[in-house]
């Protein structure tokens, strides 16, 4: 069936090479095109485990041209990491693999891991998604290089190290050379992920298989390797299968999408298309649960309702069909084949009531219903009549780094939080932004620990922790509960939902039928059945999971909640619902959040107020739709800038201010600007005035936005029509 | 004196505790924990060999007496050195006492200091070793301080010690006591490592933060989440302690007459292995078939609780 590849195309009268995916023979044009380099043909994969046979990848099939990117997106559990793995031929041994799977016309499948090993690495390659963990901390980077080239050509020793250099080089690693020498460890997370996509075009692949390359990565990091990703794809001309959920990423660099749910892809299409005319009611509910750095009105999220079926026994028919909102009886009875959209040129979709979608133009809007948000009873109040719930003034937490084994001494010091301010009042929300080391748990994890604190003060309800008696403190637990980020870790496997619930209410003293009553409640307030309390935290899903961690925080009656990036384990559809709890419970009980995440689309969403984090200290602070549409601190201005948008056409106009370098090490001592060294501003100065930004640290300026207290840390802030030039451009 | 069979690492526990990633849904088929568990260990022969050896070595022990009527304690005077005979299955030795009637009271006794004193172990090893590790700071200092100093002290000597001054009758309570006090230490310095990693989860985070007083914290959140490293280690304790018993009653330092064990058995058949060897054999199988059966069983439960061994069954 596949012997003869035909593509279909759009108008090409210039002969330009097919805008799309090849696809087996069907409607449209036929027009024989180039050769695919990758060709998968219905592939089947399954799992051996305890409760069954898993059924993870069930017929995906896709061509893939030279020079292309094919972007698979699902989330957790949709089989696009196994369709990778079961390309290059990693998987496990309990795993039975079917279907066809055609290198340049080889077949792989069915080959010997000595086969596959000449395949590997020469003309197929693979980006890994942690790259901690992807090199051998015991060679030096150019050992593995070496390797990888040696292994598939035949090199001399000079050859080597100039083709290692020149491909470190190609990488953007500054001074190649002498970084051969240098071990995993020297080399920062983003550093690695480069020294990886070296790695993997080190023998000019015809295939490159990036599985999700920048998701352990930060934005600016992920900026960075995203753009060398693309110069290595120019370089090598190879066609990359780029794995992901994140939908900005996929908007930026895939020509083509494959939507996977439950193992299946449900929808596959040229990118533009994908994302401007989605046509199967998943990619819709995707599309538009996902939260919007780039738009400020608060748009309430619509989740998908429920959760991804299990793959030990699916149900009969659509695997969507629990979730859709459109489901009809037909759906049951059969599951739907990815049949091309009528009217649409290389859109596929597996949907029966395809046929409406597309000749009622369906959109999101009309296929999910928006709810309505719960009313605030602090709305009116304006924000410096509210009550300060936290006061953080000047907060300092260093480490000390310490050398040698026997007898320690102080090698210098770690400023984890070097003179960090922020307030809190009632009902409104702060969010914490920043990258990794920047300081944002450190700073919580000093709240919460309630005592008096290193450097600076700290004040919970006006009340100063350095001053606190025991008893006192102990009280004041009741007031500052947290959420922490991964729901399997914060809840104890073997407690169930009942005694978990309990703890807190156990150590204010509550009564047994107090309590009672309290937990019914809480389940109810978190939208989860009161009837499930006998169950254990791993009978639930992570959303259901965040749900009763939020729970068990509010049920003692907090006036502040501390969530430590408490949706970023979560699935987009599952994401959007628990956003949606978190802003009805905020105007049901006028709890105060303190919100710390990565995540700046979610906190446009969620915050009311903003503050940035950079190496220990907030350098811009401010309402969020201040901070957003007009950054004053550079720093602020880079991030938003590298944020991907869920928008291809916006992601090719947008301008990127793409910092260079990592973050310092925050051992390092620097005088002056902590931002300096990756400054774009103070590149751009006369070399006098940038003495000021190397030598005098600036203090966070409140006040230079008349009527606002928007202020950043920066000696020459952007103005706002500079901030305009660069900014998350948004459609009119 | 770490025990190798304790080498789960700490990664495996991270995800034997986090474990079920892709649980989803309420309506989900479940399958319970001990199922799992039983079902894993049942996939293993060897394991299943075992527990059927030593339930029957168990009910051996209990009910053996019964199939003889001579007594442990009163030798059959008119056949000393006798080999096995109709009279006396195992034969007697040369003071006439019945073999069979020697190993099943020796064997409980084995069997009694091995599982008393593993239990102890592991829950002395279980709250000190958590503890230490959980109140971090100056307790932990000072709690592996002295851990180090009781690690270096001469067991084998201060047990013998205090077994020889205790009377017939209760000397193996004071053993049992004795192989506790001192086999602790190693057991608790390995669990204090496991719980270093244990106590950075955010569920015990989440406990702190709440107010949650120290000790509930280490009853209710760690010792419980280190189950199934306790439950290989008792087991597997128990070959140990048997060990050590019948090492320091072989030397005489033990279990001594009017009582008995299989040591004490052991040492009487050593001298006469030449003229009557069944004295020394009975026991010796017995021993032999007692910690083998342990050793198993400790194996097939380690495979079945590490998700990572190869009891996953096939596609």
């Amino acid at each position: 069936m596949t012997d003869q590849i035909l593509t279909t195309t759009g108008d090409h009268p210039d002969g330009t090479p097919p805008e799309g995916l090849v696809l087996p023979a069907g409607a449209g044009r036929l027009t024989p095109a180039t050769e695919p380099v990758l060709s998968v043909r219905d592939l089947h994969v399954s799992f051996a485990s305890e409760a069954g046979t898993v059924r993870a990848v069930r017929g995906v099939s896709f061509d893939l041209l030279p020079a292309r990117t094919l972007g698979i997106v699902g989330e957790s559990g949709s089989g696009k990491s196994v369709t990778s793995l079961s390309i290059m031929g990693l998987l496990d041994q309990n795993a039975r693999v079917e279907g066809s799977i055609r290198l340049k016309g080889t077949e792989l499948l069915g080959k010997t891991e000595l086969e596959m090993s000449k395949h590997r690495g020469n003309d197929m390659a693979m980006v890994f998604q942690d790259p901690l963990s992807a090199l051998t901390p015991v060679f030096s980077i150019g050992d593995q290089l070496a390797e990888a080239l040696d292994l598939h050509q035949d090199l001399t020793r000079k050859q080597v190290r100039d083709r290692s250099v020149e491909l470190l080089d190609l990488v953007g690693i500054p001074n190649p050379a002498e970084r051969l020498k240098s071990f995993p460890h020297q080399f920062s997370g983003g550093m690695r992920q480069r020294v990886m996509i070296a790695i993997a075009i080190a023998n000019d692949p015809d295939v490159i298989i990036a599985d999700e390359p920048t998701t352990a990565l930060d934005v600016t990091i992920q900026a960075q390797v995203l753009e060398v990703l693309k110069k290595a794809q120019r370089e090598t001309g190879a066609a990359v299968v780029m794995i992901t959920h994140d939908l900005g990423v996929v908007a930026g660099v895939a020509d083509d999408v494959l939507v996977m749910y439950a193992g299946r892809p449900v929808e596959q299409a040229p990118v533009d298309e994908l994302f401007a005319r989605p046509a199967m009611p998943y990619t819709m509910g995707l599309l538009g649960a996902v939260p919007r750095p780039d738009r400020g009105e608060n748009r309430r999220l619509v989740p998908i309702q429920g959760n991804p079926p299990s793959l030990v026994d699916l149900p009969v028919g659509c695997p969507f069909a629990d979730r859709c909102p459109l489901v009809e009886d037909r759906c049951r009875t059969a599951e739907p084949p990815l049949a091309p959209v009528p009217g649409r040129v290389d859109q596929r979709a597996a949907c029966v009531r395809v046929d409406e979608i597309v000749a009622e133009g369906l959109t999101f809007e009309d296929v999910y219903p928006v709810g309505e948000a719960a009313e605030s009873g602090l709305d009116g109040v304006p924000r410096e009549e509210r009550e300060v719930v936290l006061e953080v003034t000047d907060l300092k937490k260093h480490f000390p780094l310490t050398k040698g084994g026997f007898l320690r001494r102080r090698a210098g010091t770690v400023k984890a939080v070097d003179g960090v301010t922020f307030d809190v009042r009632a009902g409104e929300t702060l969010a914490l932004v920043g990258e990794s080391g920047s300081g944002k748990t450190t700073t919580l994890l000093e709240i919460m620990r309630l005592q008096a604190p290193q450097g600076g003060t700290v004040a919970v309800l006006g009340k100063n922790l350095a001053e606190l008696a025991r008893p006192e403190r102990a009280a004041l637990r009741r007031e500052l509960q947290i959420v922490f980020q991964d729901p399997q870790s914060s809840m104890d496997p073997r407690l169930p939902v009942y005694d978990i619930l309990a703890e807190p209410l156990k150590v204010h003293g509550w009564s047994r039928a107090r309590t009672n009553e309290r937990i019914s409640e809480l389940m109810r307030l978190v939208g989860l059945n009161p009837d499930h309390v006998d169950r254990f935290p791993t009978q639930f899903s992570g959303g259901q999971r965040q749900r009763i961690a939020i729970a068990r925080a509010l049920a003692v009656g907090p006036r502040l909640v501390v969530l430590d990036e408490p949706v970023s384990a979560l699935d987009v559809s599952i994401q959007a619902g628990v956003i949606n709890l978190l802003e009805d419970l905020q105007a049901q009980l006028g709890v105060a959040f303190l919100f710390v995440a990565h995540d700046l689309s979610v906190i446009r969403h969620i915050s009311s107020r903003t503050a940035v984090m950079y190496l220990g200290q907030v350098v811009e602070q401010g309402d969020t739709e201040a901070v957003f549409t007009a950054p004053r601190h550079p720093y602020t201005q880079a991030l938003l800038s590298a944020v991907p948008l869920p928008d291809p056409q916006l992601e090719r106009q947008r301008r990127r201010v793409v910092l260079q370098g990592d973050l310092p090490s925050p051992a390092q001592e620097i005088v002056g600007c902590r931002f300096a060294s990756r400054c774009p501003v103070r590149a751009a100065l006369p070399a006098d005035r940038r003495t000021l930004c190397d030598t005098v640290q600036p203090g966070l300026a409140t006040g230079a936005v008349p009527g606002t207290d928007h202020g950043a840390a920066c000696h020459y802030p952007l103005t706002s029509s500079a901030a305009e030039d660069v900014r998350v451009p948004s459609r009119a | 004196m770490a025990d190798p069979e304790l080498s789960v690492t700490t990664a495996q526990m991270g995800k034997d505790l986090a474990h079920d990633v892709g649980s989803t849904g309420e309506q989900v088929r479940r399958t319970g924990r001990l199922a799992l568990y039983t079902r894993r260990f049942l996939r293993r022969p060897s394991a299943v060999a075992g527990v059927v050896v030593l339930a029957l070595l168990v009910l051996f022990a209990l009910f053996g007496d019964s199939l003889t009527r001579w007594g442990y304690d009163e030798p059959d005077f008119l056949s000393l050195a006798s080999p096995p005979s109709g009279e006396h299955l195992f034969g007697t030795t040369q003071g006439g006492s019945d073999v069979f009637a020697l190993v099943v009271r020796g064997l409980g006794r084995s069997l009694m200091i091995g599982i008393l004193s593993s239990l102890a172990i592991t829950l002395v090893a279980a709250v000190v070793g958590t503890a230490v590790a959980f109140f971090e700071g100056w307790v932990e200092k000072v709690g592996m301080w002295i851990l180090d100093m009781l690690l270096v002290i001469p067991s084998f000597l201060l047990i013998a010690m205090i077994v020889r001054s205790s009377s017939g009758t209760s000397g193996w309570l004071w053993l049992t006591l004795g192989i506790t006090a001192f086999g602790w230490v190693g057991y608790a310095r390995v669990l204090r490592t496991l719980t270093l990693s244990l106590r950075e989860l955010d569920y015990v985070h989440a406990a702190r933060f709440m107010g949650v007083r120290s000790f509930t914290i280490i009853w209710r959140h760690l010792i419980p989440n280190l189950g199934s490293v306790l439950i290989i280690q008792t087991v597997l304790g128990v070959v140990t302690a048997v060990n050590s018993e019948t090492a320091l009653s072989f030397l005489g330092l033990g279990i001594k007459a009017p009582d008995t064990s299989l040591g004490t058995i052991l040492q009487m058949g050593q001298g006469v292995v030449q003229t009557s060897p069944w004295v020394l054999l009975a026991p010796a199988v017995a021993l032999i078939l007692l910690t083998l059966s342990v050793q198993l069983i400790g194996d097939g439960l380690r495979d079945a609780i590490d998700p990572h061994s190869r009891s996953g069954g096939k596609a």
